[in-house]
């Protein structure tokens, strides 16, 4: 039986490798997590360098509890992702670090001016309708169409049941659209289909 | 980006992935503070460790498990030095000078009485005093 590459062990085995002194499981746990944990933040704050803050910061304690960490406790992905909503929290109570024009580039720097214009214009909508929605109805937008995560996994995170994630879901995506209604023809989705 | 369930929503969606894409990419700076972070971190609890058990760790080498726990719940080195000096303590003054326990009952019980008079270290001063 082929023995696995680094690349290849879960998170977790990973943890234990770092705690153990494995500066390469590091590595190969900074390039896995802390993207999404920078986007993460970033969705919520709409601020790169408060966002690279929160993602340094989350980083830094999963270091810190890694000779502690159980196994058989909470997956490392999702006690991240709980450590990055409480951290964007209490960020979110105090004043952004930088401006908006402070903040770096695009990922995609190919993309023509207006398409990235209208993309900005967009997420900026989309933010701002998130922000008017229940709280655990964005919430729940937000886990599973900017963060990705699966309904299993966001049922775990809210403590809930998938049933009610995806009620929650549903009546989210309603609500989302009513706010949105505007936006939808002003930003030009009408003539356009993805 | 997840599709939607619901095809009516697909508008919805256009929205999502917009804001997917204004994602503004993380500096290269970020990458790195966070694994000098890691470095710093593992150099530090290696040195603290290090510290708190002292010589404690070639000889815990050998130990697992409980006799591990046990060594450290006593307080490792220190606690196991302090056991140490007071058990020799306890053994020097009950095994090791019998005579001084045998005194002590002698003289409760009032069996060796001369013995302390002719050890009275200020005798020699007392007649000197009456002597004048």
């Amino acid at each position: 039986m082929p023995s696995q590459t680094p690349d290849q062990l879960d998170d977790t085995a990973l943890l234990a490798a770092y705690a153990k002194g494995m500066p390469e499981a590091a590595r190969i746990l900074t390039e896995r997590l802390m993207p999404k944990l920078y986007a993460q933040a970033y969705h919520r704050l709409q601020n790169a360098a408060d966002a690279e803050d929160i993602a340094q910061e989350a980083m830094l304690r999963l270091w810190k509890i890694a000779p502690n960490w159980q196994s058989g406790r909470a997956k490392i992905s999702t006690w991240l992702y709980q450590v990055v909503a409480n951290l964007c929290k209490d960020r979110g109570r105090k004043p952004p670090m930088t401006a908006l024009e402070e903040a770096p580039e695009p990922i995609d720097p190919r993309l023509a001016v207006d398409a990235r214009l209208q993309d900005e214009r967009r997420a900026s909508a989309l933010y701002k309708a998130l922000d008017q929605l229940p709280p655990r109805q964005a919430q729940a937008l937000r886990m599973r169409h900017l963060d990705e995560l699966s309904n299993p996994e966001i049922a775990a995170i809210m403590a809930v049941s998938i049933e009610a994630v995806e009620s929650l879901l549903a009546r989210g995506r309603r609500q989302l659209k009513t706010c949105l209604e505007a936006e939808i023809s002003a930003l030009g989705y009408r003539d356009e289909k993805i | 980006m997840k599709k939607f369930e619901d095809q009516n929503h697909e508008d919805l969606e256009a929205f999502f992935l917009s804001a997917q894409r204004a994602l503004p990419a993380p500096s290269d700076q970020l990458r790195d503070r966070v694994l000098q972070n890691a470095q710093a971190l593992t150099a530090r609890q290696g040195a603290e460790k290090s510290d708190s058990n002292g010589s404690d760790i070639g000889f815990l080498g050998g130990l697992s498990g409980f006799w591990s726990d046990f060594w450290s719940g006593l307080g490792g080195l220190k606690g196991w030095a302090s056991l140490v000096v007071i058990a020799g303590l306890s053994f020097q003054f009950g095994g090791v000078a019998p005579e001084v326990e045998a005194q002590i009952y002698d003289m409760i019980s009032g069996q060796n009485e001369r013995v302390f008079e002719s050890s009275d270290p200020f005798e020699d001063l007392y007649l000197t005093y009456l002597e004048g």
